[in-house]
């Protein structure tokens, strides 16, 4: 548990740490979960219930997004404002981007046999 | 009675109360959406904070006050992405042999979302702080917040945003796929992964395991993409 926690936030402070000396305009916490994937790919030290720490923290994800989506509170003048280009923007985008994304990657049908995937 | 809910009103100006308040309204939340048939538009944290949100209203209290006492959420957000290491290592078989392909398809499905969301607020008049702030919100919602930081957005803004990008995309989603006549499961969790992040996710799941696990990748692929991706094009746009 504790050297779980560890390795995570030395990756949190770490890919922090690297935004602020390169000025990087990426968030601190996706570099080091790319950093944290690149680590578990060369299978260095990685503590076992590192997975159950980090599912833990994945399985109430939804709650972490409720101090930052309550900023929404003090923003209802420009919510007011933009809230028809918004919902239209929002629709359109996600709806051609499922379209998109799913016509790139080419297969309509499912193949009868698939070899080589786990299901 | 008058006198009552002026101590009540003052009482919850203390930062204390409101982690408890905000884990038990989650929890409440949680189990609200499964009694529910786990309905989209019922999303745990979209009820949480319609619930919290009417309280700080009811009892006056400044959003100041409240982060005060929940500012560690926000800590742990961040370790939570770190966290999301996890699945796309635990998935990278899955890439094996055809990256390529994959890869394009991300490729598209980001740029088409950020470009679109861009393009159509931009032309309905959004004002600029509007479009930093919904530029990242295809990014699960921990990377979205972070990028609009970076550039410059309203993270409680792109928060709302991107919950409700989920929920359309959830809902939404496996319509057009349908309409479109899209079976193949890898392609239809991709594509709910890429434009609708977890909550995509969830839904790709309930199609079936194979589905679930391409929206797993899909996201977690899109995330660092779209952090990237959305500084080149404020950049490219002069929005910042």
């Amino acid at each position: 548990m504790l050297q779980s926690l560890v390795v995570l936030l030395t990756f949190q402070a770490v890919g922090d740490f690297l935004i602020r000396i390169t000025g990087l305009p990426l968030p601190g916490p996706v570099l080091g979960m790319l950093l944290l994937a690149a680590w578990l790919r060369a299978s260095a030290f990685v503590p076992a219930d590192l997975p159950r720490v980090s599912s833990a923290l994945l399985d109430h994800l939804g709650l972490l997004f409720v101090p930052a989506g309550l900023a929404v509170t003090t923003l209802g003048v420009l919510v007011a404002h933009d809230g028809i280009a918004i919902m239209a923007a929002l629709v359109v985008s996600t709806t051609v981007s499922v379209a998109l994304t799913a016509v790139a990657f080419g297969r309509r049908r499912a193949p009868a046999t698939r070899p080589g995937v786990v299901s | 009675m008058t006198w009552g809910l002026s101590a009540l009103a003052a009482g919850l100006q203390g930062p204390l109360v409101w982690m408890p308040c905000t884990l038990a309204v989650y929890a409440a939340s949680t189990s609200i959406q499964r009694r529910c048939g786990n309905a989209a538009i019922l999303n745990p944290t979209l009820l949480t904070i319609g619930a919290i949100g009417s309280l700080l209203v009811a009892s006056g209290t400044p959003y100041e006050v409240y982060l005060k006492g929940v500012d560690f959420l926000n800590y742990v957000l961040g370790t939570a992405v770190v966290a999301l290491a996890l699945p796309l290592h635990r998935h990278a078989h899955l890439l094996r042999g055809r990256f390529l392909v994959l890869a394009m398809a991300l490729v598209v499905g980001s740029i088409a979302s950020l470009g679109l969301v861009l393009a159509v607020a931009g032309s309905l008049g959004a004002s600029t702080s509007t479009l930093l702030s919904i530029a990242s919100k295809s990014a699960t919602a921990a990377v979205s917040i972070e990028t609009s930081r970076a550039v410059g957005g309203l993270p409680g803004l792109t928060a709302t945003l991107t919950i409700s990008t989920g929920i359309i995309g959830a809902v939404l989603g496996p319509y057009v796929l349908d309409w479109l006549g899209v079976r193949d499961p890898e392609a239809r969790g991709l594509a709910l992964g890429v434009a609708a992040h977890g909550i995509g996710t969830a839904r790709a799941f309930s199609e079936g395991a194979v589905s679930g696990s391409f929206a797993s990748v899909g996201t977690a692929l899109n995330a660092p993409l779209t952090a990237m991706l959305v500084p080149l094009a404020v950049w490219a746009l002069g929005l910042c």
